[in-house]
């Protein structure tokens, strides 16, 4: 199997930078501009302080990405000072998620972490009034019609998509960690209760065993295909602290009651096998035996990070079982037939 | 013709191609040692740029990508305006070296002239007239600030024409050889001009700011008139017209403010060329 360069750097940037030729460290930039990973792996040979050894343009082009990551690191803190006064008058909790709360810990895998977006997790008979607090700070919503809102509040797991009115900031307000549609049976209020302050904040994170069920779930339940590497490197970056902190057993426990040990179980083996890590032997027995394991679908996503005809096949099964996940097949159904009508409608009107 | 590469510093490219044309149709713009036949194998590319077309066919088009990032389609009688397009807007999307700003820069006697302005301005004319008469071009597109010294960053490439620019320049140098000059596009017309041996020669060669011009044609304007700049309203024009202003955060504005402080900026409408560059050099030199 062919691993992506960005993977095996990941993987042990010691033997990568020693072993490189300038084809390959092409490649890798090339890789990294694509994913949005270049400032990532600035963190990474840093923390291996590796930095200085590196040849000439590849520092470049790190220094490259780091100054892009800093201004975006800026501005995200910025976004949520502003929302403090906001949120600040709310008497429930606000949860930030992905990137957002990555970045407030101060983990590891946002050292270098691009983001797009501010996700925020409410519980949902909160969700109309965090809204209004949200209008108050600048953020509107879209016209969309009808159909999409019901859509999203119904099927999906998040309002649709905020955005300031001057700064154009994108926020996602999440009701849950999973698209509703597809019936999982996740207990979201146990995020609510790993959550804790921010210091100085008024806003929450979940405890770091959530953050990686929340990556694992979108990661292994989902159809997308162009970012299954960066979120592989998220998976690994945040198994390493909880490996660090000893919480590997503590992620299965919370996995299981929350009802997503499938994901957890084979994203753990998935980074054990593509990044060689030596998981704890009674981490190892877990997964081992688990009845979660998901072998095929885990080779599908190996498959997927070669090329060729095997890599699209794999990709347009991927697609496939990544609906099936996220919306039962009579949503799917319904909502197949339910836009096509309305294009065709869109398409046969009158003038 | 697979792979072939371009060093134009600061930049180097190597390009992955199924176009039977576009080394030789580049090797007229760009010298031998620029263009090379093959990537050198101990050299780390700051882009790599695939250039084929998606499907078999020979009227399917080219696509311009790097990495996974698709910035345009060309027909194969477009392909080096395409290409051209498609460098720039790697350099101007990608690269946080520099402090970039939409603007040709040329460079006489050790000053160098900045002349930021929106297309139709004629700054492209203007740009080929003054190197055609002895100035040293370093782009005719991006003006580079190296934070570090703030000194100008030579990016040499061919000089882009378009539409009545390219009589101009036929006009005024007849004996200068146009090449490609591609009907049809986006942008109209578009022809290219090669950089002088001195531009060529000197491309690592940094200048140091002296004078910032907004060119302005205007038909029905004087023959040429001049206009001192205040200089806020300089700084605000560059910042406006920086591909990365945002990214270099408060750094930007002391380099604008330093770069605005230490020049002269003019305003400059005219419609006579010939004019033109004669008051150009009198006040510049």
């Amino acid at each position: 199997m062919l691993v992506p360069l960005a993977i095996r750097c990941f993987r042990d940037p010691q033997t990568f930078a020693a072993n490189a030729t300038a084809t390959c460290w092409t490649d890798l930039l090339q890789q990294a501009r694509s994913l949005g990973l270049t400032a990532q792996l600035h963190a990474l040979f840093a923390r291996h302080q590796l930095l200085q050894s590196l040849p000439e343009t590849v520092q470049k082009h790190f220094a490259w990405g780091w100054r892009y990551y800093q201004k975006q690191r800026g501005s995200l803190f910025y976004e949520l000072m502003q929302l403090e006064p906001f949120l600040g008058q709310a008497d429930y909790p606000c949860l930030l998620l992905k990137g957002a709360a990555y970045q407030a810990l101060g983990l590891t895998v946002s050292e270098g972490r691009l983001y797009s977006d501010i996700d925020l997790l409410v519980r949902r008979p909160q969700l109309t009034d965090c809204k209004d607090k949200l209008f108050f700070a600048g953020f509107f919503e879209p016209a969309i019609s009808a159909y999409d809102k019901h859509f999203y509040l119904e099927l999906s797991h998040e309002n649709p998509p905020l955005y300031h009115v001057k700064r154009g900031t994108a926020l996602d307000l999440h009701f849950a960690l999973f698209p509703l549609a597809g019936r999982k049976k996740l207990n979201t209020e146990l995020v609510f209760a790993s959550a804790s302050k921010i210091a100085g904040s008024c806003l929450q994170v979940p405890n770091l065993s959530y953050l990686y069920i929340h990556a694992a779930i979108h990661f292994f339940w989902q159809e997308e295909q162009h970012k299954l590497v960066k979120d592989l490197i998220d998976l690994d970056l945040l198994y390493g602290q909880l490996a660090e902190q000893n919480l590997l057993l503590q992620l299965l426990n919370d996995a299981q009651q929350f009802g997503a040990l499938e994901p957890t179980v084979n994203t753990l083996l998935l980074v054990q096998s593509l990044f060689k890590r030596a998981l704890p032997a009674e981490v190892t027995a877990k997964l081992v035996n688990s009845p979660y394991r998901r072998d095929v679908a885990r080779a599908l996503v190996l498959w997927q990070l070669g090329s060729g005809v095997r890599a699209r096949l794999a990709g347009s099964l991927w697609y496939l079982r990544g609906y099936h996940h996220k919306m039962h097949w009579r949503a799917l159904l319904r909502h197949v037939w339910v836009k096509g009508k309305l294009a065709w409608q869109q398409r046969h009107q009158p003038g | 013709m697979a792979f072939f590469s371009l060093h134009t510093p600061p930049f180097s490219v190597r390009i992955d191609t199924d176009s039977p044309t576009l080394f030789n149709d580049l090797s007229v713009l760009y010298p031998p040692e620029i263009l090379l036949q093959s990537p050198c194998i101990k050299h780390i590319y700051d882009f790599h740029i695939d250039y084929k077309r998606r499907f078999a066919g020979k009227s399917r088009p080219y696509h311009f990508r790097t990495g996974s990032e698709h910035f345009r389609m060309a027909d194969a009688n477009q392909l080096i305006p395409t290409f051209e397009w498609g460098l720039n807007w790697c350099v101007s999307a990608y690269q946080q070296q520099y402090l970039a700003i939409h603007a040709a820069v040329l460079e006489k006697n050790g000053r160098a002239l900045i002349m930021p302005a929106p297309p139709g301005s004629g700054k492209s004319t203007l740009c080929a007239l003054l190197m055609l008469r002895g100035w040293r071009l370093l782009s005719d597109e991006m003006c580079l600030i190296d934070p570090a010294s703030g000194q100008l960053q030579p990016y040499v490439r061919p000089v882009s024409l378009k539409n009545a620019s390219i009589d101009v320049i036929e006009q005024y140098h007849p004996e200068i050889k146009v090449f490609h000059r591609t009907p049809d596009t986006e942008k109209g017309t578009v022809a290219y001009l090669r950089p002088s041996d001195s531009s060529w020669q000197g491309a690592n060669v940094c200048a140091k700011p002296a004078w910032i011009v907004f060119p302005a044609y205007q038909a029905a304007a004087e023959s040429v008139a001049v206009f001192t700049m205040p200089k806020a309203d300089t700084l605000l024009y560059l910042a406006q017209n920086s591909f990365n202003y945002a990214v270099f955060a408060a750094q930007g504005f002391s380099l604008l403010s330093q770069l605005v402080e230490n020049t002269e900026s003019y305003r400059l409408e005219y419609s006579d060329t010939e004019q033109m560059l004669e008051c150009v050099e009198q006040i510049l030199c």
